[in-house]
């Protein structure tokens, strides 16, 4: 998988390189727009993170230009302002996606990783397994180990956005988004509450736990 | 005008009122005259023009051939030329005839005039007694100077009080543009227009601009002290940011204790943030610059959202919540800052219940606007402490144990202002407390 990333600001590039590399991706790095179209309109990506704020061209020009000359490359971009551009709303309803600087960097990595399975096409899993648990998505039942478990809706939606995305790390922020459809985060810690109640339903022994709480960033389900 | 009106009047009235006093004068001094030449012949008539009379006359009398007999004139008025009545037809009985002066002639525009009056005695002959317009001329001439002095002062002095009443009446413009200049040059916004008091145009606009200005101040001073806020509140986790960072620097090389200094950090990153828009917000909304995304919202829907963002929450707490909603409510508003502000309170409600406590949720429409209420049945808050839970950063007695940043109540505010509503609260301590918001619909449904 191939990344075009577009970001003027130095250090934030190295970071973001530094971490897509680490999970697996090739990255290309352009200081600006300019060397960034170029290389967009040049080298096949699966996918392209680009600042809307650039020296010489902005991000949003770019990505309109190298769709009318090139066809779709899927895109996230990232920009400082709070403010969403009507712009970017237009492109957010064509299925790019857009992050707000700053942000958590397994928030970036998880909507790539969105982004390019999205723009595969891959065919949807009807159930989905990890370990010992597997949740069937067409009859909505989870079973651990022979073991029914009774979830509720938030609960069932909560489990199979981590088992989705098993092995990555998914922010409260994004938690918030998929299972309540909320961007904001309210003061009291509600992901906290539905994690440690999804924790009981399924189970298992407080070291042979499936769900693992990141310190500061998330929650990854991962086998024990 | 008007005073050039005034005297074209009143000279015609003079100069009209002036001839028929000389036409009186001829007309009975020629009566006076030919009564003496019927019963004394013509030296009775020159015995009665030698005689001293009040009003000077001339008199000519003319035998049938127009040759004068006898004239007598007046030495004040000798530029006469007699000749021409000799010469002229004779005039019919009682008419006027004038005879043009000879001295100024026709260089002056009004010469003077004999004016006479003719009448053919019973013996044929002809008695004229005329009078000079010279009289009535110098009079006339007079006023004509008078007024042309009166004429010049009344110009001046409205020349003068017009400058005047020009100079008073652009003096509050002359001081607003004084004002703007000053605090275009210096930037001291503490300036304001004199107002005079006459409650006139200007006064008003004097007024509305010092207005204009005590608004432009009041948001200046506003914007300055969140900007001196924010930059005091973003210290304190910047300080404790550092700290842990500098203290995992010099502890030890562990993995372990780098590890959770890290995930410090990170945490204080993310509250930091979080902070950082809330009071951007509050800040924004405050100045009256809070950019709302207007739609229509379906209020019943998203509290029901915001209900289920705490269920379980509310049920680890065995807090009940329950909602008393219509089944369709619409108003125009930020969907999602209102459910943010509906958070912050049902947020609020659940920190503050005890277990076992009871929340309830209703909104309705109340004429113009929807209210929507939140009640619970927890701690309540103190009377003295009532007008200060608005405020950024207050945190209660009470909410000192508890996470948050003093920055919900705020935001409400600043949410429902924005949206031109209005917030209130009720409370009993130990009972429970209420707030209510209240946001106008703007809707046709």
């Amino acid at each position: 998988m191939r990344i075009l990333l577009v970001e003027d600001d130095k250090k934030t590039a190295a970071f973001i390189a530094k971490g897509l590399q680490r999970a697996g991706f090739a990255v290309d790095h352009a200081a600006n727009g300019e060397d960034g179209l170029h290389l967009a309109l040049t080298e096949p990506y699966d996918a392209a993170v680009i600042d809307i704020m650039l020296p010489a061209q902005d991000g949003l020009s770019l990505i309109e230009e190298v769709r009318r000359q090139k066809g779709n490359l899927p895109v996230i971009f990232l920009s400082a302002k709070r403010s969403v551009d009507d712009r970017v709303r237009g492109l957010q309803a064509g299925g790019d996606d857009y992050l707000t600087k700053p942000f958590a960097f397994s928030e970036l990595l998880a909507r790539v990783r969105a982004l390019v399975r999205r723009a595969s096409n891959a065919p949807e899993p009807t159930c989905l397994k990890v370990g010992s648990l597997s949740l069937d998505l067409l009859r909505r039942e989870v079973v651990r180990d022979e073991d029914k478990l009774d979830l509720q809706p938030r609960e069932f939606a909560l489990l199979e956005y981590l088992m989705r995305h098993s092995g990555e790390v998914i922010s409260k922020t994004m938690i918030l988004e998929h299972v309540w459809g909320y961007d904001f985060e309210p003061q009291t810690n509600v992901v906290d509450v539905l994690v440690c109640r999804l924790r009981k339903k399924i189970g298992a022994e407080p070291d042979a736990q499936i769900i693992h709480t990141i310190r500061g960033v998330g929650y990854v389900l991962r086998e024990s | 005008m008007s005073s050039l009106a005034v005297f074209g009047l009143a000279y015609s009235l003079l100069s009209s009122s002036l001839k028929q006093k000389d036409r009186g004068a001829i007309q009975s001094g020629l009566k006076l005259y030919a009564s003496r030449y019927q019963n004394g012949g013509l030296p009775a008539l020159v015995e009665e023009v030698k005689a001293p009379h009040k009003e000077s006359l001339f008199v000519r009398v003319a035998g049938p051939e127009n040759n004068t007999v006898f004239h007598d004139m007046p030495a004040e008025w000798d530029d006469f030329d007699l000749k021409q009545l000799e010469n002229a037809a004779l005039p019919g009985d009682l008419r006027w005839t004038y005879l043009r002066g000879t001295d100024e002639g026709d260089l002056l525009p009004e010469p003077d005039m004999l004016e006479i009056m003719s009448v053919t005695l019973p013996d044929g002959s002809l008695l004229q007694v005329g009078r000079s317009t010279e009289g009535r001329g110098d009079i006339l001439e007079y006023f004509q100077g008078v007024f042309a002095i009166v004429l010049v002062a009344v110009l001046g002095m409205g020349v003068a009080g017009g400058v005047w009443l020009a100079n008073r009446s652009l003096r509050p413009v002359r001081d607003l543009a004084g004002v703007l200049r000053s605090i275009r040059q210096t930037g001291n916004m503490n300036a304001r227009v004199p107002i005079r008091k006459t409650g006139d145009e200007l006064d008003e606009l004097a007024e509305s601009f010092n207005a204009l200005l005590n608004t432009i101040e009041s948001l200046v001073n506003r914007m300055r002290s969140a900007l001196d806020n924010i930059a005091h509140d973003l210290r304190t986790p910047m300080t404790r940011l550092r700290g842990a960072a500098e203290i995992a620097l010099h502890s030890q090389p562990d993995a372990e204790t780098y590890k959770q200094a890290l995930a410090d950090c990170l945490e204080e990153t993310e509250q930091t943030l979080t902070m950082l828009n809330t009071l951007m917000d509050v800040a924004e909304a405050e100045t009256g610059a809070l950019k709302l995304d207007w739609e229509e919202v379906d209020l019943p829907a998203l509290l029901r959202g915001v209900v289920g963002l705490y269920e379980h929450v509310a049920e680890e707490k065995e807090i009940t919540i329950r909602t008393e909603l219509p089944a369709r409510l619409r108003l125009r508003g930020d969907s999602k800052r209102i459910r943010q502000a509906v958070a912050n309170l049902l947020d609020n409600a659940i920190k503050y219940t005890p277990p076992g406590g009871r929340i309830e949720i209703e909104a309705h429409p109340d004429q113009e606007q929807v209210s929507i209420s939140v009640k619970d049945t927890g701690m309540g808050i103190k009377p003295e402490e009532l007008p200060k839970i608005w405020d950024r950063l207050y945190r209660g007695e009470a909410s000192q144990s508890q996470r948050g940043l003093g920055l919900g109540l705020s935001l409400v505010r600043a949410v429902t202002l924005a949206h031109q509503g209005s917030v209130e609260t009720c409370s009993q301590p130990g009972q429970g407390s209420q707030f209510v918001i209240r946001l106008p619909i703007r809707s046709a449904d």
